[in-house]
Protein backbone atom coordinates (compact mmCIF):
# COMPACT_ATOMS: atom_id res chain seq x y z
CA UNK A 1 0.00 0.00 0.00
CA UNK A 2 1.32 3.35 -1.03
CA UNK A 3 2.45 5.84 2.03
CA UNK A 4 0.11 8.92 1.79
CA UNK A 5 1.88 11.92 0.31
CA UNK A 6 1.77 13.94 4.06
CA UNK A 7 3.42 10.93 5.54
CA UNK A 8 5.97 10.49 3.23
CA UNK A 9 6.81 13.62 3.71
CA UNK A 10 7.10 13.32 7.55
CA UNK A 11 9.33 10.66 7.37
CA UNK A 12 11.83 12.28 5.45
CA UNK A 13 11.61 15.34 7.30
CA UNK A 14 12.67 13.13 9.99
CA UNK A 15 15.87 11.77 8.54
CA UNK A 16 16.93 15.03 7.17
CA UNK A 17 15.34 17.89 9.11
CA UNK A 18 16.19 20.47 11.71
CA UNK A 19 15.44 19.58 15.24
CA UNK A 20 12.50 21.68 15.27
CA UNK A 21 11.23 20.50 12.04
CA UNK A 22 11.70 16.66 13.65
CA UNK A 23 9.75 17.52 16.47
CA UNK A 24 7.10 19.16 14.25
CA UNK A 25 7.07 15.86 11.95
CA UNK A 26 6.64 13.52 15.22
CA UNK A 27 3.45 15.53 16.57
CA UNK A 28 1.82 15.35 12.97
CA UNK A 29 2.33 11.94 13.03
CA UNK A 30 0.91 11.29 16.15
CA UNK A 31 -2.42 12.89 15.30
CA UNK A 32 -2.56 11.40 11.87
CA UNK A 33 -2.58 8.26 14.11
CA UNK A 34 -2.76 5.30 11.65
CA UNK A 35 -0.74 2.09 11.69
CA UNK A 36 1.78 3.29 9.12
CA UNK A 37 2.60 6.20 11.61
CA UNK A 38 4.38 3.46 14.14
CA UNK A 39 7.88 2.55 12.52
CA UNK A 40 8.67 5.60 11.12
CA UNK A 41 8.24 7.03 14.95
CA UNK A 42 9.84 4.11 16.53
CA UNK A 43 12.93 5.18 14.42
CA UNK A 44 12.97 8.68 16.37
CA UNK A 45 12.92 6.69 19.52
CA UNK A 46 16.32 6.55 18.68
CA UNK A 47 16.43 10.83 17.43
CA UNK A 48 19.54 12.43 18.69
CA UNK A 49 16.89 15.63 19.79
CA UNK A 50 15.70 14.64 23.18
CA UNK A 51 12.69 16.90 22.18
CA UNK A 52 11.96 14.60 19.37
CA UNK A 53 11.92 11.23 21.23
CA UNK A 54 9.73 12.93 24.56
CA UNK A 55 7.00 13.79 21.22
CA UNK A 56 8.04 10.14 19.82
CA UNK A 57 6.98 8.31 23.17
CA UNK A 58 3.52 10.46 23.18
CA UNK A 59 2.66 9.92 19.87
CA UNK A 60 3.27 6.30 19.65
CA UNK A 61 1.25 6.14 22.87
CA UNK A 62 -2.13 7.51 20.91
CA UNK A 63 -1.81 4.96 17.85
CA UNK A 64 -1.27 1.18 19.92
CA UNK A 65 0.41 1.67 22.80
CA UNK A 66 0.25 -1.82 23.86
CA UNK A 67 2.01 -3.16 20.62
CA UNK A 68 5.08 -1.00 21.30
CA UNK A 69 5.58 -1.23 25.63
CA UNK A 70 9.09 -3.71 24.21
CA UNK A 71 10.04 -0.70 21.90
CA UNK A 72 9.87 1.91 24.87
CA UNK A 73 11.00 -0.37 27.54
CA UNK A 74 14.12 -0.99 25.16
CA UNK A 75 14.35 2.87 24.82
CA UNK A 76 14.46 3.17 28.69
CA UNK A 77 17.13 0.83 29.17
CA UNK A 78 19.63 3.00 27.22
CA UNK A 79 17.64 6.88 27.82
CA UNK A 80 19.79 9.39 29.57
CA UNK A 81 17.74 12.36 29.28
CA UNK A 82 15.58 12.66 32.30
CA UNK A 83 12.54 14.43 30.40
CA UNK A 84 12.39 11.64 28.30
CA UNK A 85 12.86 8.76 31.08
CA UNK A 86 9.81 11.07 32.61
CA UNK A 87 7.74 10.36 29.79
CA UNK A 88 8.77 7.13 29.18
CA UNK A 89 7.37 6.28 33.04
CA UNK A 90 4.15 8.70 33.01
CA UNK A 91 3.47 6.56 29.55
CA UNK A 92 3.94 3.41 30.68
CA UNK A 93 2.55 3.43 34.42
CA UNK A 94 -0.92 2.57 33.46
CA UNK A 95 0.57 -0.92 32.44
CA UNK A 96 2.90 -1.47 35.31
CA UNK A 97 0.76 -4.35 36.49
CA UNK A 98 2.37 -6.05 33.37
CA UNK A 99 5.69 -7.96 34.51
CA UNK A 100 8.01 -6.43 31.66
CA UNK A 101 6.94 -3.34 32.46
CA UNK A 102 6.83 -3.78 36.33
CA UNK A 103 10.51 -5.48 35.81
CA UNK A 104 11.96 -2.95 34.17
CA UNK A 105 10.59 -0.05 36.72
CA UNK A 106 12.23 -1.95 39.06
CA UNK A 107 15.41 -2.02 37.44
CA UNK A 108 15.70 1.55 37.14
CA UNK A 109 15.45 1.91 40.83
CA UNK A 110 18.54 -0.32 41.28
CA UNK A 111 20.39 2.42 39.29
CA UNK A 112 22.11 4.11 41.69
CA UNK A 113 22.55 7.48 39.78
CA UNK A 114 18.62 7.68 39.10
CA UNK A 115 17.22 11.30 39.40
CA UNK A 116 15.42 11.69 42.19
CA UNK A 117 12.63 12.89 41.35
CA UNK A 118 12.26 9.94 38.76
CA UNK A 119 12.83 7.28 41.39
CA UNK A 120 9.82 9.12 43.20
CA UNK A 121 7.73 8.84 39.88
CA UNK A 122 8.74 4.90 39.75
CA UNK A 123 8.10 3.85 42.84
CA UNK A 124 4.85 5.83 43.59
CA UNK A 125 3.72 3.53 40.22
CA UNK A 126 5.07 0.45 41.99
CA UNK A 127 3.13 1.26 45.07
CA UNK A 128 -0.22 2.52 43.84
CA UNK A 129 -3.47 0.89 44.88
CA UNK A 130 -5.02 3.01 42.71
CA UNK A 131 -4.94 1.20 38.97
CA UNK A 132 -7.97 -0.82 38.10
CA UNK A 133 -6.17 -2.58 35.05
CA UNK B 1 -31.57 -4.89 32.48
CA UNK B 2 -27.66 -4.33 33.05
CA UNK B 3 -26.03 -1.09 32.88
CA UNK B 4 -22.23 -0.14 31.94
CA UNK B 5 -20.92 2.38 34.95
CA UNK B 6 -19.39 5.17 33.57
CA UNK B 7 -18.63 7.11 36.75
CA UNK B 8 -19.77 9.20 39.82
CA UNK B 9 -20.43 13.16 37.92
CA UNK B 10 -19.67 15.91 40.58
CA UNK B 11 -20.90 19.29 39.52
CA UNK B 12 -20.17 22.05 41.56
CA UNK B 13 -22.54 24.65 41.06
CA UNK B 14 -25.16 24.46 42.58
CA UNK B 15 -23.34 21.29 44.28
CA UNK B 16 -24.89 17.91 43.76
CA UNK B 17 -23.77 14.39 42.80
CA UNK B 18 -24.73 12.11 39.57
CA UNK B 19 -24.47 8.34 38.79
CA UNK B 20 -23.91 8.30 35.02
CA UNK B 21 -24.26 4.93 33.51
CA UNK B 22 -25.77 3.62 29.96
CA UNK B 23 -28.45 0.72 28.87
CA UNK B 24 -26.21 -1.96 27.62
CA UNK B 25 -29.08 -2.74 25.69
CA UNK B 26 -30.18 0.95 24.15
CA UNK B 27 -27.12 2.89 24.82
CA UNK B 28 -29.17 5.64 26.51
CA UNK B 29 -27.89 7.55 28.65
CA UNK B 30 -28.73 8.00 32.87
CA UNK B 31 -27.77 10.20 35.24
CA UNK B 32 -29.08 10.19 38.70
CA UNK B 33 -28.66 12.40 41.34
CA UNK B 34 -27.55 10.79 44.27
CA UNK B 35 -28.14 11.95 47.96
CA UNK B 36 -26.76 11.19 51.42
CA UNK B 37 -30.08 8.97 52.96
CA UNK B 38 -30.27 7.30 49.17
CA UNK B 39 -30.40 3.35 49.05
CA UNK B 40 -28.14 1.88 46.80
CA UNK B 41 -27.87 -1.66 45.90
CA UNK B 42 -25.90 -3.32 43.08
CA UNK B 43 -24.59 -6.48 41.66
CA UNK B 44 -21.61 -6.33 40.00
CA UNK B 45 -21.73 -8.90 36.41
CA UNK B 46 -18.82 -7.95 34.52
CA UNK B 47 -15.45 -5.58 34.56
CA UNK B 48 -12.94 -3.82 32.52
CA UNK B 49 -15.40 -2.76 29.54
CA UNK B 50 -14.51 0.10 27.18
CA UNK B 51 -16.70 3.43 28.29
CA UNK B 52 -16.27 5.42 25.33
CA UNK B 53 -18.46 6.89 23.24
CA UNK B 54 -19.52 9.70 20.87
CA UNK B 55 -22.32 11.76 19.91
CA UNK B 56 -23.61 11.25 16.50
CA UNK B 57 -26.86 13.06 14.96
CA UNK B 58 -27.56 14.78 18.66
CA UNK B 59 -27.69 11.71 20.27
CA UNK B 60 -24.87 10.12 22.28
CA UNK B 61 -23.86 6.54 21.44
CA UNK B 62 -21.73 4.34 23.44
CA UNK B 63 -18.92 2.24 22.09
CA UNK B 64 -21.35 -0.56 22.88
CA UNK B 65 -23.71 0.37 21.09
CA UNK B 66 -21.35 1.11 18.07
CA UNK B 67 -20.64 -2.61 18.37
CA UNK B 68 -23.95 -3.92 19.25
CA UNK B 69 -25.61 -2.64 16.05
CA UNK B 70 -22.92 -3.91 13.71
CA UNK B 71 -22.53 -7.22 12.18
CA UNK B 72 -22.40 -9.28 14.99
CA UNK B 73 -25.00 -8.41 17.67
CA UNK B 74 -24.25 -10.78 20.76
CA UNK B 75 -22.53 -9.97 23.77
CA UNK B 76 -19.60 -8.18 21.18
CA UNK B 77 -18.81 -5.71 24.01
CA UNK B 78 -17.51 -8.06 25.84
CA UNK B 79 -14.78 -8.47 23.23
CA UNK B 80 -14.00 -4.72 23.26
CA UNK B 81 -12.06 -4.79 26.58
CA UNK B 82 -10.86 -1.05 27.82
CA UNK B 83 -7.27 -0.92 27.47
CA UNK B 84 -6.53 2.57 28.71
CA UNK B 85 -8.67 4.84 30.82
CA UNK B 86 -11.25 2.62 30.34
CA UNK B 87 -11.35 2.81 26.90
CA UNK B 88 -10.55 0.44 24.23
CA UNK B 89 -8.05 1.11 21.51
CA UNK B 90 -10.35 2.22 18.89
CA UNK B 91 -11.85 5.28 21.42
CA UNK B 92 -9.00 5.96 22.89
CA UNK B 93 -7.70 6.59 18.73
CA UNK B 94 -10.56 9.34 18.79
CA UNK B 95 -10.22 10.81 21.93
CA UNK B 96 -9.43 14.58 20.80
CA UNK B 97 -7.54 15.45 24.32
CA UNK B 98 -5.28 12.48 24.53
CA UNK B 99 -2.40 14.83 24.49
CA UNK B 100 -3.98 16.04 28.34
CA UNK B 101 -2.95 12.26 29.81
CA UNK B 102 0.75 12.51 28.22
CA UNK B 103 1.22 15.81 28.91
CA UNK B 104 5.13 16.46 31.41
CA UNK B 105 5.07 20.31 30.44
CA UNK B 106 7.80 19.59 28.82
CA UNK B 107 6.62 20.35 25.20
CA UNK B 108 3.25 21.61 23.77
CA UNK B 109 2.07 18.26 21.56
CA UNK B 110 -1.70 19.02 20.99
CA UNK B 111 -3.46 15.63 19.68
CA UNK B 112 -6.29 17.99 17.66
CA UNK B 113 -7.04 21.08 17.10
CA UNK B 114 -9.54 21.58 19.71
CA UNK B 115 -7.18 20.70 22.53
CA UNK B 116 -4.75 23.59 21.11
CA UNK B 117 -7.36 25.54 21.38
CA UNK B 118 -8.88 24.89 25.05
CA UNK B 119 -5.70 24.32 26.49
CA UNK B 120 -3.55 27.46 25.05
CA UNK B 121 -5.63 30.62 26.33
CA UNK B 122 -4.83 31.13 30.32
CA UNK B 123 -7.41 29.39 31.56
CA UNK B 124 -6.01 26.21 33.48
CA UNK B 125 -5.86 26.68 36.94
CA UNK B 126 -3.04 25.16 39.18
CA UNK B 127 -4.22 24.52 42.16
CA UNK B 128 -2.76 23.12 45.73
CA UNK B 129 -5.09 21.03 47.81
CA UNK B 130 -5.19 18.91 50.79
CA UNK B 131 -6.59 15.59 50.60
CA UNK B 132 -6.68 12.80 53.13
CA UNK B 133 -3.95 14.64 55.15
CA UNK B 134 -1.75 14.85 51.99
CA UNK B 135 -0.58 17.34 50.33
CA UNK B 136 -1.09 17.76 46.16
CA UNK B 137 -0.81 20.03 43.79
CA UNK B 138 -2.85 19.98 39.95
CA UNK B 139 -4.01 20.92 37.45
CA UNK B 140 -7.53 21.54 35.95
CA UNK B 141 -9.63 23.42 33.67
CA UNK B 142 -12.68 23.71 35.84
CA UNK B 143 -10.90 23.64 39.68
CA UNK B 144 -13.94 23.59 41.79
CA UNK B 145 -15.49 20.34 40.09
CA UNK B 146 -11.80 18.81 40.33
CA UNK B 147 -11.78 19.06 44.15
CA UNK B 148 -15.11 17.30 44.48
CA UNK B 149 -14.02 14.51 42.24
CA UNK B 150 -11.12 13.88 43.95
CA UNK B 151 -12.41 14.44 47.76
CA UNK B 152 -10.40 17.41 48.50
CA UNK B 153 -11.05 18.66 52.23
CA UNK B 154 -9.02 22.09 51.72
CA UNK B 155 -7.73 23.82 48.75
CA UNK B 156 -6.83 26.90 46.97
CA UNK B 157 -6.01 28.05 43.39
CA UNK B 158 -2.35 29.55 42.74
CA UNK B 159 -2.40 30.38 39.10
CA UNK B 160 -4.99 30.37 35.86
CA UNK B 161 -2.48 30.14 33.07
CA UNK B 162 -1.78 28.04 29.30
CA UNK B 163 -1.77 24.30 29.78
CA UNK B 164 1.51 23.87 29.39
CA UNK B 165 2.71 26.45 31.72
CA UNK B 166 0.69 25.33 34.07
CA UNK B 167 2.01 21.93 33.96
CA UNK B 168 5.44 23.23 34.10
CA UNK B 169 4.39 25.19 37.30
CA UNK B 170 2.82 21.88 38.74
CA UNK B 171 5.81 19.67 37.86
CA UNK B 172 8.19 22.28 39.21
CA UNK B 173 6.06 22.56 42.33
CA UNK B 174 6.09 19.01 43.37
CA UNK B 175 9.62 18.47 42.89
CA UNK B 176 10.54 21.22 45.14
CA UNK B 177 7.99 21.04 47.90
CA UNK B 178 6.66 18.05 50.25
CA UNK B 179 3.66 17.71 47.94
CA UNK B 180 2.10 14.65 45.54
CA UNK B 181 0.80 14.53 42.61
CA UNK B 182 -1.67 11.62 43.68
CA UNK B 183 -2.80 10.40 46.45
CA UNK B 184 -3.89 7.11 46.13
CA UNK B 185 -7.56 5.95 46.61
CA UNK B 186 -6.24 3.45 49.78
CA UNK B 187 -4.97 6.35 51.19
CA UNK B 188 -8.74 8.34 50.77
CA UNK B 189 -10.33 5.97 51.76
CA UNK B 190 -8.35 5.20 55.33
CA UNK B 191 -8.92 9.05 55.84
CA UNK B 192 -11.98 10.13 55.50
CA UNK B 193 -12.18 12.97 57.75
CA UNK B 194 -9.90 16.08 58.13
CA UNK B 195 -8.31 15.55 60.99
CA UNK B 196 -4.65 17.25 62.34
CA UNK B 197 -4.52 19.77 59.23
CA UNK B 198 -2.59 22.49 60.80
CA UNK B 199 -3.83 25.66 58.38
CA UNK B 200 -0.95 27.60 59.15
CA UNK B 201 1.56 25.16 57.67
CA UNK B 202 -0.77 24.91 54.58
CA UNK B 203 -0.95 28.55 54.09
CA UNK B 204 2.85 28.36 53.93
CA UNK B 205 2.70 25.66 51.61
CA UNK B 206 0.38 28.00 49.72
CA UNK B 207 2.84 31.03 49.96
CA UNK B 208 5.74 28.82 48.42
CA UNK B 209 4.29 27.67 45.95
CA UNK B 210 3.11 30.99 44.52
CA UNK B 211 6.88 31.77 44.77
CA UNK B 212 7.38 28.74 42.32
CA UNK B 213 4.66 29.33 40.08
CA UNK B 214 5.72 33.66 40.03
CA UNK B 215 9.02 32.28 39.12
CA UNK B 216 8.17 29.85 36.54
CA UNK B 217 5.72 32.82 34.93
CA UNK B 218 8.90 35.42 35.31
CA UNK B 219 11.12 33.32 33.46
CA UNK B 220 9.20 32.31 30.31
CA UNK B 221 7.21 35.51 30.00
CA UNK B 222 3.78 34.10 30.18
CA UNK B 223 0.03 35.62 29.54
CA UNK B 224 -1.98 34.81 32.75
CA UNK B 225 -1.88 35.31 36.45
CA UNK B 226 -0.17 34.44 39.67
CA UNK B 227 -2.42 35.05 42.12
CA UNK B 228 -1.84 37.02 45.58
CA UNK B 229 -3.01 35.74 48.67
CA UNK B 230 -5.85 33.39 47.31
CA UNK B 231 -8.76 32.45 49.44
CA UNK B 232 -8.07 28.96 51.09
CA UNK B 233 -11.75 26.78 50.86
CA UNK B 234 -12.66 24.37 52.94
CA UNK B 235 -14.96 21.54 50.90
CA UNK B 236 -15.73 19.66 53.93
CA UNK B 237 -19.45 20.46 54.30
CA UNK B 238 -20.62 18.95 50.71
CA UNK B 239 -19.51 15.49 51.48
CA UNK B 240 -21.99 14.44 54.17
CA UNK B 241 -21.61 13.69 57.75
CA UNK B 242 -18.17 12.69 58.11
CA UNK B 243 -18.30 12.87 62.01
CA UNK B 244 -20.41 9.82 61.61
CA UNK B 245 -18.22 7.46 60.21
CA UNK B 246 -16.13 5.53 62.36
CA UNK B 247 -12.10 5.32 62.49
CA UNK B 248 -12.75 1.34 60.96
CA UNK B 249 -14.67 1.09 57.81
CA UNK B 250 -14.29 -1.74 55.69
CA UNK B 251 -14.47 -1.79 51.71
CA UNK B 252 -16.46 -3.18 49.13
CA UNK B 253 -15.07 -5.79 46.96
CA UNK B 254 -16.23 -4.76 43.44
CA UNK B 255 -15.25 -8.22 41.49
CA UNK B 256 -17.44 -9.98 39.17
CA UNK B 257 -20.69 -11.42 40.93
CA UNK B 258 -20.26 -9.18 44.64
CA UNK B 259 -23.05 -7.17 45.58
CA UNK B 260 -22.99 -4.16 47.51
CA UNK B 261 -25.19 -1.57 48.93
CA UNK B 262 -26.57 -0.14 52.19
CA UNK B 263 -27.61 3.72 52.96
CA UNK B 264 -25.42 6.38 51.48
CA UNK B 265 -24.26 8.55 54.82
CA UNK B 266 -21.34 10.48 53.15
CA UNK B 267 -20.03 11.02 49.46
CA UNK B 268 -16.35 11.85 49.03
CA UNK B 269 -14.61 12.39 45.59
CA UNK B 270 -15.20 8.74 44.18
CA UNK B 271 -16.65 6.93 47.03
CA UNK B 272 -19.43 6.51 48.42
CA UNK B 273 -19.58 5.96 52.57
CA UNK B 274 -22.42 3.28 53.06
CA UNK B 275 -24.06 1.84 56.31
CA UNK B 276 -24.91 -1.05 55.81
CA UNK B 277 -26.22 -3.18 59.07
CA UNK B 278 -24.16 -2.29 61.91
CA UNK B 279 -20.88 -1.98 59.00
CA UNK B 280 -19.38 1.04 57.17
CA UNK B 281 -18.08 0.34 53.68
CA UNK B 282 -16.61 2.85 51.08
CA UNK B 283 -17.32 1.77 47.72
CA UNK B 284 -15.09 3.20 45.27
CA UNK B 285 -16.77 4.54 41.94
CA UNK B 286 -13.76 4.23 40.46
CA UNK B 287 -13.48 0.58 40.72
CA UNK B 288 -17.04 0.19 39.07
CA UNK B 289 -16.24 2.46 35.66
CA UNK B 290 -16.33 -0.25 32.97
CA UNK B 291 -18.48 -2.48 34.79
CA UNK B 292 -21.67 -3.96 33.80
CA UNK B 293 -23.64 -3.79 37.06
CA UNK B 294 -27.00 -4.90 37.82
CA UNK B 295 -29.63 -2.87 40.57
CA UNK B 296 -31.10 -5.04 43.02
CA UNK B 297 -32.85 -5.17 46.62
CA UNK B 298 -31.19 -6.51 49.54
CA UNK B 299 -27.85 -6.74 48.38
CA UNK B 300 -26.01 -10.05 49.60
CA UNK B 301 -23.08 -7.72 51.60
CA UNK B 302 -20.23 -9.81 52.69
CA UNK B 303 -18.27 -8.55 56.37
CA UNK B 304 -14.53 -9.12 55.92
CA UNK B 305 -14.94 -9.77 59.53
CA UNK B 306 -17.47 -9.71 61.81
CA UNK B 307 -16.15 -7.66 64.66
CA UNK B 308 -18.48 -9.06 67.28
CA UNK B 309 -16.38 -12.38 66.75
CA UNK B 310 -13.60 -10.40 68.49
CA UNK B 311 -14.76 -10.11 71.67
ZN1 LIG C 1 -14.53 1.75 22.84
Amino acid sequence: MALSKELQENIEILSYGSPERRVKAVQRLGRIRTKECVPPLLLALNDTYYLVRVVAVQSLSWIDLESVIPDLLDRMKVETNNFVKKQLVETLTPYVDKSVVNEAFKAQLNDTYLDLELSELITNALTSQDRIR
Amino acid sequence: MSYLFIKLQWQPNPVQTFLIYSDTVSGDITRKEIKIGDEIQIRVLNKGLCIGGEVEKGKYRSCIQNQMHSSEKSETYKTNPSVRNHRCLLCVRSDFFLCRSTCTGVICNPSSPRAKELCTPPNTAVYVTNIAGIDKVGVSLSVKRRWLEQGSDVATKIALLPGLEARAVEQEVNRALPVKLQVSSKKKRSNLKLENFNSDEFRKLVEEALSIAKGVQNEKHIQGKVFENPDIIYLEEYFGNLGEIPSYVQHFDLSPNKEAGGKIVAIKGALLIIKSGNYYYTLNTKELIGCEIEFINNAQVESQFSLDEWF
